[in-house]
């Protein structure tokens, strides 16, 4: 209370009231995200504080710089179990960078410059702050509450160092010798705002890009080299240039169980070769083993990487790009783009790829699309055509229902310009549904496009392949049928306006009005029941295991027949590629940011 | 796939001296499942920071995980793995022994000898001693009055350790 009485009549400082403060923790995300700045949320002391627990790990999994304050009881109460104290420290310390507990105002400045350049530095993440009432009211007596200089012996993250440019230098020998390379963007690429010199980097050497789905958006999935999400409900053009690797150069991403599949059919394990360039030197070697680690930003490692590439090229005009495995990879990609559906599903009802389809024609390079969790996540995910940076926000490393929602609404105040589009399954969008009050008071436009399938669609897929369609707890409608809640009344009991469509047919016009609406607009989608996010790795499955539906089986078989493997396969697959050609690529300045 | 050998390393911290740093640094462990065999802390040469001790037991790849992950701790100023063979790493041992008769009074006399102890406490009942030495060395000293069933209590401090040679493993 007494914060909030100090900034009520600040010009500097908006703060936007949510109804829930877990829904203000995902929002703060949304904004970090969307705007590449810090997030800031507070609350007040015991449930308060406990409320955003969830948007704590969900911030910590994602690293997203998140600065989270509550008010605690005063001081001389703390560790009593006075009304509304809860212990935040304890509670929070295995889910943030740091945290503290502020008990004279006078360390309160430095706590919270130090808490910021922790949050946005190194590897990103949240940290919490633990504001007792008394302290919130005591008077500073310092001269100058915040001091200039940050002073923290043991927190000293690494960007860049000499031993880089070594390994850079090593790594570049590696690549020229790979047949068959593949970079791996992950989240680290977005943290680290390296946009620019991952495509000058990709644009130079024609190197393959799969990304895994916090890295989707890094570059642009229209970009000639990019082949889509890895990984369990990645594509599988993107899995299978993976799983053929000869060298793995993995940017910012931390192998996560759901990317690589078995471990032990994982590149790195036999006659292919990793490189890991993290700025977080604990991922490096944590998951799988690396031949060459970079501990490094990736924004500055890829500078190197591009810096000795030019030279190389200045010194010796040959263009060190491997010309048939672009070829290759560039057929691949033309070959299999995503169909147009237009069919209904087996009850008549809209096939969520119709819908994926569609949005990717509306959808603007600006538009940001945040997604919920479960199937219409992966929908997302595997669909989406994301153009630019930034412009894709989802719940990665803790999955958390909920999460799309608020984050939408951080995401559209951070770019109150772009068209924000959230894409939710209706499992989710009930955890936070609240908030469409906070959407209506603060006159917030979002898109809400909810994919019902009236069951909690992810983990009824999982039931359905491995369960022998037990579907246990994961069932929406009531034992008669009826499903509730009604999306369209809902709409309405908040001031807003909403549709309901039930027929492919309809799917591209519901975009345009929910696009063309001046105000949030719900669109509910009547979707197949028992659709499937296909194609998929059955768990514990290998990269190139599928369970896919049938008339999807051939084509990567194709590929993988095509794929030559001996050198004069190789020789015969060659193409030429003329010097003016490559250096036209080469020297291209176009940015996607 | 080759089986990984399993050693025992002592790491040692030097950390900032706020309340909660030592539950950081054993949530890390138990959250990771990382083995802990004796954790001790205290200050250090310098002022504001303490050093902690810890034991564990795991392959290299396991220990070299443990130091990166306590390397982002933001409180621990610095990280080090000693090893056996280029460092001295001690442990005290109070030990409370109950006399049963006078032939065990005396083994265990010559025992604490044998073993370099020395009595702090004594009277016609029991015999409270010191023992310093490595963590096996107090293993065998307390087997043996485990198997004479004289040992009443013992309270260990955990391994304590240092560099060898004049190198010191931290600022300056
Ligand atoms: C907070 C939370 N609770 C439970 C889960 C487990 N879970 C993952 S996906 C999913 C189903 C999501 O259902 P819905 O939002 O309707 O999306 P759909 O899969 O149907 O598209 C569940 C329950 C989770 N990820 N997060
Ligand atoms: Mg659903």
């Amino acid at each position: 209370m007494p914060f909030y009485d100090e900034i009520y009549e600040d010009p500097d400082i908006r703060s936007i009231l949510m109804r829930h403060e877990q829904a203000a923790g995902h929002a703060a995300e949304g904004f970090a995200v969307a705007s590449g700045k810090l997030g800031v949320v507070m609350t007040t002391s015991g449930p308060g504080a406990t409320n955003i627990i969830t948007a704590l790990a969900n911030a910590f999994y994602d690293s997203t710089p998140l600065l989270a304050f509550s008010g605690q009881v005063p001081t001389k109460l703390i560790g009593n179990d006075a009304f509304q104290e809860a212990d935040l420290i304890g509670s929070t310390m295995a889910i943030t960078k740091h945290n503290y507990l502020a008990k004279n105002v006078n360390d309160v400045g430095r706590i919270f410059k130090e808490a910021i350049h922790i949050a946005t530095t190194g590897r990103p993440g949240p940290v919490f702050i633990d504001l007792p009432k008394d302290v919130q009211l005591a008077e500073c007596s310092l001269k100058s509450p915040i001091p200039s200089k940050i002073n923290l012996v043991g927190y000293n993250p690494v960007s860049f160092s000499n031993a880089v440019k070594r390994q850079v230098k090593i790594a570049l020998n590696i690549i020229s010798e790979a047949q068959y390379p593949v970079i791996i963007a992950g989240g680290g690429v977005l943290l680290a705002n390296a946009f620019q010199e991952l495509k000058q980097f990709v644009d130079t050497l024609r190197i393959p890009v799969v990304y895994t789905l916090k890295g989707k958006g890094v570059l642009s999935d229209d970009h000639q080299n990019v082949l889509g999400l890895i990984g369990m409900h990645g594509r599988k053009r993107a899995n299978f240039a993976v799983s053929e690797a000869d060298v793995v150069i993995a940017i910012g991403c931390r192998f996560s169980d759901r990317i690589t599949g078995d471990l032990q059919k994982f590149p790195g394990q036999q006659n292919s070769k990793i490189i890991h360039i993290d700025i977080d030197a604990a991922e490096i070697g944590k998951n799988v083993p690396v031949d060459l680690p970079i501990v490094s930003d990736a924004k500055l490692a890829l500078e190197e990487f591009n810096r000795q590439i030019q030279k190389k090229i200045k010194e010796t005009q040959e263009f060190p790009m491997n010309s048939w495995w672009y070829k290759f990879i560039k057929e691949l990609k033309e070959s299999s783009g995503i169909p147009n559906v237009t069919t209904s599903g087996k009850t008549g009802k809209i096939l969520p790829e119709k819908i994926m389809y569609e949005l990717n024609e509306i959808l603007e390079p600006d538009d940001i699309v945040v997604s919920e969790v479960g199937q219409n996540q992966m929908y997302c995910g595997h669909y989406l055509n994301i153009r630019k940076p930034r412009t894709w926000i989802t719940s990665g490393g803790l999955g958390t229902m909920g999460f799309g929602f608020p984050a939408s609404i951080g995401a559209k105040v951070a770019k109150p310009e772009s068209e924000v589009w959230l894409v939710a399954g209706d499992g989710s969008f009930q955890m936070n549904l609240a908030e469409l009050a906070t959407l209506k008071q603060h006159n917030i436009k979002i898109n809400i496009i909810i994919l019902n399938n009236q069951y909690l669609g992810m983990v009824r897929q999982w039931q359905e392949l491995f369960n022998e369609k037990r579907y246990a707890g994961t069932c929406l409608q009531c034992k008669n049928g009826e499903y509730w809640p009604d999306f369209v009344k809902l709409a309405t009991a908040y001031g807003f306006k909403g549709l309901r469509i039930n027929k492919p047919s309809e799917v591209s016009m519901a975009l345009k009005t929910c696009r063309s609406s001046k105000e949030s607009f719900i669109v509910e989608m009547m979707i197949e029941p028992e659709s499937n996010a296909l194609p998929m790795l059955p768990p514990g499955g290998a990269l190139n295991t599928f369970i896919s539906r049938k008339r999807e089986k051939k084509s990567i078989y194709d590929w993988y027949r095509r794929l030559p493997r001996s050198e004069s396969e190789i020789a015969d697959y060659k193409v030429e590629i003329s010097k003016e050609d490559a250096f036209s690529v080469y020297f291209e300045k176009e940015v996607t940011t | 796939m080759v089986m990984e050998s399993v050693s025992e390393y002592v790491i040692v911290l030097l950390v900032e001296d706020h309340p909660g740093v030592t539950m950081k640094i054993a949530g890390m462990f138990a959250r990771r499942g990382h083995n802990m065999k004796s954790f001790t802390g205290a200050q250090s040469e310098q002022k504001g920071l303490s050093k902690i001790v810890i034991k564990t037991e795991g392959t290299k790849e396991q220990v070299e995980q443990i130091q990166k992950q306590m390397n982002k701790l933001i409180e621990v100023v610095k990280v080090q793995v000693l090893q056996p063979d280029n460092s001295v790493i001690r442990e005290l041992a109070l030990i409370k022994l109950l006399i049963k008769d006078d032939l065990t009074h005396q083994k265990i006399l010559s025992m604490i000898e044998i073993y370099h102890g020395k009595v702090l406490d004594a009277n016609l009942k029991q015999v409270t001693l010191e023992i310093v030495g490595n963590s096996e060395k107090i293993d065998a000293f307390l087997d043996i009055m485990r198997n004479m069933n004289v040992l009443r209590e013992v309270s260990r401090s955990g391994n304590v350790a240092l560099l060898r040679g004049t190198e010191s493993v931290f600022l300056h």
